[in-house]
Formats: structure tokens, sequence, C-alpha cells
């Protein structure tokens, strides 16, 4: 990176750090400080749910896995848009009307004390542990690709974000999110035309379009219907669609976001703009990916994009057999860059023989290179066995520092930048609401003033951004605990889902019936992680359902025990 | 600890202040900020998911 690079990096962060301040420095009640006293129009809404969910990763690691894998990833987000109807129908009205700060206030009113601990606690552990990662993700993958000590990158990353979001709460939050969502958004829209002016010149645009089709990066829909692969349509509209229920519905980094809007309206149009734009958002920067992909078609990509793992094979005594896969690699892709050539100019010709006989030669080329690639993962793996062999997160960045022009650099990973301040910044906001409403005011301190609850609040937010620096610092040495804390989303979401949709669609079911039907259904869902190959979107349709059918086989064995109502209308839920 | 957790199981808890928070209540049912009712909003994001099914189904067909 150049100095100029370093001037626009740092000047966007300085500036989100100084406006996030700014913003937030009128707060005098807990309406203010959670809620921004729920005075937020729609487009800020939008933006600030848009900015919550992308974090860093989802632009480091997208593009990288259109270049890798295609743009199937795309049908991960298809059931977001129903979900967001839904919500907007269903949740959006309950938590205005009853004016909850969190979303498992509402379930004491509706079920119990243990029903509403349980569901926030759950939210504690699984938010708690991923704000460290959402920290510690990119912090590594900036330190290695930038040639930073990674312990600076996360206390400089994590401290910026607890600074702003302790001293002026969601105001901060949700102001910075609207700048943070414009900046990232200018900054993918540069890359990509960056990346296509970086393209051969005496190859068009439909040309480069075409060769990443005919090299299978354009698999952006698969109606086949097979429960063991990730992502395709059906796993992606069904299973996606009870992710976000359970995200955006019951998960506070989410609620709290549109619970800011000034009115039902304001908040359902946030959602509903999230629900037209997600998709095609997830669409270009898929489509990026697959751009650089073909970009490297005419440029020699490194054998392995992961700049640690490179330099660790390259210090072992495997040098000589890993400089001499690095050279192969050269020439196989070189080669390979000649039969894209020849597949381009086979498409000019229009001949589909011409063009069947280019793909086979392309892919016996692409065959050569993908073995000669293996080979150097099965070097690095025999060297250490611990080694991260999946270098997809580390294209887009490598690309990036490599190729583009000095300022563009800068400004792309400053919008990289700010995409993991925003997300850490809800998540810091939506733990601090639910340590203060659903602990600290409910059980430990419940008539204190307002005054001292808003110190508290300030002092939670402290307190988490604290605990997620300290667990990023450490989240490296942890080893698989990492993959475990990642799945954990889709480990716990469904069986949330189940317990909301009880609450809102089920009223003959009683807090003890559901309370016991969370648990059964979270072992199942922890025994078909353990023990089955179904993909982990499904995970959120199971726990889901066993929750709901095992609710309501006990619930009358059980009695309808309805509790004591804390909300004047909550029966009417 | 035994006030808290008797105070944590009463069912009273801040009921006043829940009266007051209710009393504000805005109507739910408000029209739409734009657009002629909210069937329309949500048929409109519907269409708009069924349409980039289609538009991604004929790209990756297409280009295959």
């Amino acid at each position: 990176m150049k100095l100029l690079d370093w001037l626009v990096l740092v000047g966007f962060i300085l500036f989100i750090v100084v406006y996030g301040v700014w913003k937030g420095r009128r707060n005098s009640d807990l309406d203010g400080y959670l809620l921004a006293d729920r005075r937020m129009r729609w487009y800020t809404v939008a933006l600030s749910i848009m900015a919550t969910q992308a974090s860093a990763i989802t632009f480091l690691s997208t593009p990288g896995q259109a270049y890798a894998d295609g743009m199937r990833f795309v049908q991960f987000y298809l059931g977001l848009p129903i979900a967001m109807v839904i919500l907007s129908i269903t949740a959006v009205p309950i938590y205005h009307r009853l004016k909850v700060y969190t979303a498992y206030e509402y379930l004491e009113g509706r079920f119990d004390l243990k029903t509403r601990a349980l569901a926030g606690g759950l939210f504690l552990i699984q938010r708690g542990l991923a704000a460290g990662l959402t920290i510690y993700a990119p912090s590594l993958i900036f330190s290695l690709i930038l040639g930073l000590d990674i312990r600076f990158v996360i206390l400089f990353l994590g401290g910026l974000v607890t600074l702003y979001t302790a001293s002026g709460g969601t105001k901060a939050v949700e102001h910075t999110h609207f700048q943070q969502a414009l900046i990232t958004t200018g900054g993918m829209v540069v890359a990509f035309f960056t990346v296509l002016a970086l393209l051969p010149k005496d190859v068009s645009f439909v040309e480069a379009v075409s060769v990443a089709g005919k090299m299978g990066r354009l698999n952006a829909i698969d109606f086949s219907f097979d429960p063991q692969n990730q992502y395709n349509f059906w796993s992606g509209l069904i299973g996606g669609c009870f992710l976000a229920l359970s995200y955006f519905g019951t998960d506070q980094s989410q609620v709290q976001r549109y619970l800011t809007g000034r009115s039902v309206a304001e908040s359902r149009v946030g959602l509903l703009f999230n629900g037209m734009a997600k998709v095609p958002m997830q669409f270009a920067i898929l489509f990026l990916g697959a751009m650089v992909f073909v970009f490297y078609q005419f440029a020699a990509p490194p054998l392995f994009f992961n700049p640690g793992e490179a330099r660790k094979i390259k210090a072992s005594a495997s040098v000589a057999q890993y400089e001499s896969l690095e050279a192969r690699h050269a020439e196989a892709t070189a080669a390979k860059g000649e039969e894209v050539r020849n597949l381009v100019r086979a498409l000019r010709t229009g001949d589909a023989r011409f063009v069947a006989n280019a793909e086979n030669d392309l892919q016996a080329a692409e065959g050569r290179v993908r073995a000669i690639r293996a080979e150097a993962v099965g070097l690095m793996k025999a060297n250490d066995p611990r080694a991260n062999t999946n270098d997809t997160n580390y294209i887009f960045l490598t690309f990036v520092t490599s190729y583009m022009p000095t300022g563009i650099v800068g400004l792309v990973i400053a919008a990289i930048f700010l995409a993991s301040m925003s997300s850490t910044a809800s998540e810091l906001n939506a733990l601090a609401s639910t340590t203060v409403v659903d602990i600290y005011r409910r059980l430990i301190k419940p008539e204190a003033t307002e005054r001292h609850y808003l110190i508290f609040s300030k002092l939670a937010t402290l307190m988490w951004g604290a605990f997620a620096i300290l667990f990023a610092q450490y989240a490296g040495s942890l080893g698989s605990l990492v993959e475990a804390v990642n799945r954990l989303g889709s480990l716990f979401y469904g069986t949330i889902l189940g317990i909301f949709l009880l609450a809102f669609y089920f009223k003959r079911v009683g807090g003890t019936a559901t309370f016991i039907a969370a648990l059964i259904g979270e072992a199942t869902v922890l025994l078909c992680a353990r023990y089955s190959s179904i993909a982990f979107l499904w995970f959120n349709v199971i726990g889901c359902l066993v929750v709901i059918v095992v609710a309501l086989v006990i619930s009358p064995l059980l009695g309808n025990k309805r509790p004591t109502q804390t909300h004047p209308n909550a029966s009417e839920l | 600890m035994r006030a808290t957790l008797a105070f944590a199981l009463s069912s009273s808890y801040h009921a006043g202040e829940e009266q007051h928070r209710m009393s504000d209540q805005r109507p739910v049912n408000e029209p739409p900020p734009f657009g002629r009712s909210w069937t329309m909003l949500y048929a409109a994001v519907l269409i708009n998911l069924a349409v980039l099914i289609l538009l991604f189904y004929l790209f990756t067909k297409v280009f295959e």
C-alpha cells in the first residue's frame, strides 16, 4: 500500500469514528441510547439492517467464493425476501405495539421468565463469541496481506468500534451505518469497474462473461434437490427463509435495527427494502468475484493465495518442492491462458463444434492446474497438519493489493474495514441491550434511575467490546473451535425461531411446554450436527419444526399454564 | 439473592412502566410511505424475487 492508500483508509475510518461520536453525543435516557428515541426513517433502518448483515467477511469471502466455486452461493439468500414479508406482517407490529427494547422481553409476557432467559442467554453466548470472530477474521486477513501485527489490527479495529458504540449507542451505530453502507457500496462499484478496466483490451465484456460461464463460474441457479448440497435453489429458498426469519426476527442485533423506526410503516419498509436489495447485492458481489476469476485467466495467479501459509511452507524443509510446484503452476496457467484465448476465438466464430473443442481443451488445461494445486495443498498438510489450506478469503484482497491503482486500493480496503466495523457495532449494541434490559434491569437492579441504566448500558458496551477484543486475540489459537463457533448460528437459530413462532401463532401453548420443546429441539439439532451430513442450512428447519411439534404434543399433557401477563396486551398476541 | 430471585419470578415487574409504554401507541395499520397498500408492497417484493430467480436461471443457461 502506498501513502495515498493509507491516507484514504485512515481518513475514512477517522471520519466514521468522529461522525459516530458526534451523532450520538445527546443521550439522556435508555430509549435514546438503545433505540435512538425510535425516530429513524425507513432508509436509515434499511441501510442499518444491510450494514449489520454485511460484515467484512461478506466482502472478502464472497468474491473469493465465486472465484473458487462459482455464483451458486447467491441461492443462500433466496428465502430472505419471503422472510422479510412474513416479519413485516407479524413481528414488526407486535414489537412496536409492546414497545419492547429487546425481542426476548416479549417472550416473558407471552410465556414466562425462564423462556425469556433461555432465548436471551442463547443470544448472549452465540453473539458474544461471534462478535470476537467478526473482529478476528478480517484482522487476520488484513494483517497477512498488509504485513501488520494482528494484535495491533484487532486492538485498532475493536477499540475504535467500541469507542463510538459505547459513546453514542444506537444513534451512533445507525447514523454511521448509513455512511458506512454508502462508502462500502461505492468502494465495491469502483472495484467492479476497475476489474473490467484491467481485463485484456482484446477481450470484450460479453466474451469475459462467456469465459466465466463456460468455466462454470456463473452457476447462479441449480434446481436439483439434494439435502447434502449446501447451496441449491431448495436449500436456499426453504432453509434460507427459516434462517432469515430467525436472524431478522429473533436476533437482537437485527431486531434492534428496526425497533428504531419511528413507526410500524418505517420499520416495515426498512425490512422490505432489504428484501428487494439483498439478493441483487449478493449477485453483484459474486459477479465481481467471477470477473476477478476471468482476470486471473489472463494474468498468472499465485499458487496459493494465503501469504501466511505460503511463507510457512517456504520457511520449511519442503521449500524446494514447493518452488518446483510454483514453477510448474506458472507454466500450466500460461498454457491455460492460451486455451482461454482459443475459447474466445471459437466463441467469435459462433461455430458450436469449435466452441465444444475449445471447451474440452480448456477443461484439460484447467485439470492440470488443479492437479498441481492439489499437490501443493498436500505438501502443506504434510508439512503442517493444522495448515489452513482454504485460501478463498484471500483471493479478492490479494487481487486488490496487487493490481488496483493507488488510491483505489485504500478505498476498497476502507470499504471492507468499515463493513467489519458496522457489523461489530451492531453486535456490541445488541449485546449491551440484552445485558441491561433482560438481565441487569430485570434480575439484578430493577428500580434504578434512567441515568443509572444509561451509564450501565455504556459500561456493558465497553465490557462486551473488551470481551470481543480479548476473544479475538486468542481466536487464532483455538483451532477447531473457531469453525465450531462459525456454525453456531445455524445450531441455535432454528430453536429460537421455533420459540418465537409458538409465541406468535400458537396461543394455546404455554411456557413450560415451550421450554421443554426448546431443549429437545436443541438436542436434536446438536445430534444432527454431530452424526449426520445434512447441510447446515437445514438445521434451521429441523430445530424450528421439532420445537413446534414437541410443544404441540406435550402442551395438552402439561395443561395450559399461561403466566400472569406482564404486558397488558400480551394475551391479544 | 433470595430477594432478587423472588423479584425475578414476580409477575408484576415494571407493570406501571409497561402500561405507560402501551399508552403511546401508533396505528399499526398506517399506510405505507409509498405504494397504494401494504399488500401491493409485499407482492412487489415477492414478484421481484420471482423475476430475479427467472433472470438468474436464464443467466445460468445462456452462459453455461
